[in-house]
């Protein structure tokens, strides 16, 4: 009996010791948060060797206090800094090396990538490290920015205080925006190994004060095609919808069909009789989404990315065809036919001009 | 076998079977799935499914023969006894063999999540110190414990399984059964599925403890349907939401599903985190049940009346076992080697038994 009430004091104070869930706890205080990173082509480029310029966005929690006790409002509540590297845990590494607080990347949502360094390293590359990473959420957001990504790392938001929320929001559902282009992380990798899909990335760029949204990259096997416009962008969030596929004697079709409503929240001159209105009105704004569509129908056709995943509906629903098809010579020539028909919701403050 | 040791009641029994089968495979499964599969992933994992829902049958209808014995005793006594002890020790060996796989993978879940660089002898040390702490004890009160755990782990996977779905698009199981997607020489995978399924020979342990034997067949079919259905649900859910061409190369399918949605709420952000708390708790479920039985089939064939002495004297050569599988690759072959044992036992042992015992039924039957 006295063995077995030693053997549980023992076992109790094993437990004691070892079951508090802390090995190597780390304190909050003693890890700094990567928030967001950014990739850009270094100024200058060493010769033979490819590098890349990797910055990261640390915020400053004294100073994001605010009131009294918090820095000027001349002093960014965040810290971003950088380093050269060929890859990026060669990069973090680096960076660690200058700080005394462990760099954190499970709370990193951002990853801004420069256009000119998709074109030169390919996307593959630069994301390979969070695609391994157990720390990095499938939710956090990717933008290709037009311009140099440490800028946009450095934009001081206008209300509110951390940048990378701000950005963050921008290209996100709540950003409201019919311009911008919504994908993430997850959603990137998925497009990416599907066939028959290309993926796509909003774009940003760096305004006066302020981080610009709208528009689109399109890329193709982790390089950089081209941009999309902010109305080709719009064009390729209404087109997601309804596919059909129709067969004309040996040639087959895609129809897509668009339905839809539309407000009217502004006229710009005065208009006539309603009876005419509603008509020429439907009409007109049908034609006018028409276009948009058709722009961006053109505009991937010729850069030859099926960012509609046509190639996967195809895949999906008629294997046979598919097997047929070279998709990546069929695409830019497959015919497709648009129906569109916008309806006018009528919510009307004021009649007549 | 005396009355009081009927303990277990129906549900205690079907939780048992789903608690002992669900672990650390399905965090895999529909990687394989989509492998061998493709698109239609989730069809091979419930024909399979419904395979093993059948063995389990099977090996119910024999315990049911015997209902005051374990398979250890009627083994003997339908193949003789030296033949019979060979088998018992097979059995044994596959109950035996899922602990120190169980045991990896907890730690890995541990490593990738929670703790980034605790080592081997405190993470795998404690756990199996905690499993044969469970297994030294009786059956009733592990039903009881594994009652609550398996619960919670399968509600939150439940939980995670349909936050996900507002990712889920139907494109991505079509096309259905594509021939050129179905890769069948991939063997490998194939029987890599079986590790899921591996559960149901329990009821032939367990059988001299459940309060109504004639039950039984029902709480193991049930038991069984119950896993098919979480697994098929569960590959559902993750090709429809990466694809069939992402799904093939994640490793953690299950761990990326709950990365890629949020709860907003402060304490839930990293919903990964709180599917592998609890998933670690379905994988103690069946790493403590296995060592359970493996006990308790070792103490039963060579007479020890305790099994806890089996117990604590497995324990070094488990975390031994455990430490020395390395990495992801060397499990999974160690997988496959269960697989391979798990088909046998399954689809040729019980079957065989069950004839034989159908036969010497007649034989008996007869001879009055």
């Amino acid at each position: 009996m006295c063995v077995k009430k030693l053997f549980f004091l023992f076992l109790s104070i094993i437990m004691l010791i070892t079951q508090t869930s802390c090995w190597q706890g780390r304190e909050i205080d003693a890890r700094a948060f990567v928030t967001a990173i950014a990739f850009d082509l270094p100024q200058e480029q060493a010769e033979g060797v490819q590098q890349f310029l990797l910055s990261i966005q640390v915020p400053v929690p004294l100073k994001m206090a605010g009131g009294e006790r918090g820095g000027s409002p001349q002093e960014k509540p965040f810290l971003v800094f950088g380093t050269t590297a060929d890859t990026v845990i060669a990069g973090i590494l680096q960076l660690q090396r200058q700080l005394d607080r462990q760099l954190f990347l499970g709370h990193a949502r951002l990853i801004l990538i420069s256009e000119e360094v998709v074109k030169v390293f390919g996307l593959d590359e630069l994301l390979d490290y969070f695609k391994r990473d157990f720390r990095i959420q499938r939710m956090t957001r990717i933008a290709i920015v037009e311009g140099k990504a440490k800028e946009v790392l450095n934009i001081q938001p206008p209300i509110g205080q951390t940048p990378s929320t701000y950005i963050l929001n921008l290209i996100s559902p709540q950003s409201g925006s019919s311009f911008n282009y919504i994908s993430d992380l997850g959603k990137l990798l998925v497009t990416q190994s599907d066939e028959g899909i290309e993926p796509v990335l909003p774009r940003i760029s760096k305004g006066k004060e302020t981080a610009l949204t709208g528009g689109a990259a399109v890329l193709k096997n982790g390089k950089f095609l081209g941009w999309l416009s902010d109305f080709e962008t719009r064009g390729l969030n209404i087109l997601r919808t309804n596919y059909r596929l129709a067969q004309e004697g040996n040639t087959w079709a895609l129809m897509i069909k668009v339905g839809g409503k539309f407000e009217t929240r502004e006229f710009s001159e005065k208009h006539g009789p309603m009876a005419k209105l509603t008509e020429g009105l439907e009409r007109n704004v049908t034609e006018k989404i028409r276009e948009e569509l058709e722009n961006v129908i053109i505009k991937a056709q010729g850069l030859g990315a099926d960012i509609f995943g046509i190639g996967r509906y195809l895949q999906a629903y008629n294997p046979k065809l598919w097997k047929q098809l070279n998709w990546e010579q069929e695409f830019p020539y497959f015919p497709i036919k648009l129906e569109v028909r916008m309806e006018w919701a009528l919510t009307v403050r004021r009649l007549g001009g | 076998m005396n009355k009081e040791l009927r303990t277990l009641s129906s549900r205690q029994v079907t939780l048992i079977l789903v608690g002992f089968t669900i672990g650390a495979g399905v965090l895999t499964l529909p990687s394989a799935a989509a492998r061998v599969f493709g698109a239609s992933g989730w069809v091979w994992v419930l024909a399979v499914g419904l395979l093993f829902t059948g063995a389990a049958f099977v090996a119910v209808k024999l315990a049911q023969e015997f209902p005051k014995e374990t398979i250890v005793e009627y083994s003997q006594k339908l193949l003789g006894k030296p033949v019979g002890i060979l088998f018992s020790l097979v059995l044994a060996l596959f109950f035996f063999s899922f602990i120190p796989i169980e045991t990896r993978v907890m730690q890995e879940l541990v490593n990738i999540s929670i703790l980034p660089s605790a080592p081997t002898w405190f993470v795998n040390g404690l756990f199996i110190l905690t499993m044969a702490y469970g297994a030294s004890r009786e059956i009733d009160q592990l039903a009881l414990v594994n009652e609550i755990l398996i619960e919670i782990a399968l509600f939150v996977g439940l939980f995670v399984s349909i936050l996900a779905w507002q990712h889920f698009k139907p494109i991505h199981l079509l096309p259905f059964l594509a021939k050129d997607q179905i890769q069948l020489e991939r063997l490998g995978e194939e029987i890599g599925t079986a590790f899921s399924y591996a559960g149901f020979p329990a009821i032939n342990m367990i059988l001299p403890y459940i309060r109504s034997p004639q039950k039984a067949s029902t709480a193991t079919v049930v038991g069984t349907l119950l896993v098919v259905v979480v697994y098929t649900f569960f590959t559902i859910s993750v090709l429809g939401v990466f694809g069939y061409y992402e799904t093939i190369h994640l490793s953690w399918p299950g761990l990326e599903l709950a990365k890629s949605v949020n709860f907003e709420a402060v304490i839930l952000e990293r919903l990964d985190l709180i599917l592998l708390i609890s998933w670690i708790s379905a994988i103690f479920t069946t790493g403590v049940l296995a060592y359970f039985l493996a006990a308790l089939t070792l103490s039963k064939l060579f007479g020890v009346s305790k099994h806890a002495v089996v117990v604590w004297a497995m324990a070094p050569l488990i975390y031994y076992l455990s430490a020395s599988l390395k990495n992801y690759f060397t499990w999974n072959r160690w997988g496959l080697y269960i697989s391979v044992l798990t088909l046998v036992i399954s689809f040729v042992f019980l079957p065989f038994l069950y004839i034989l015992a159908l036969i010497k039924q007649r034989r008996q039957q007869r001879g009055r």
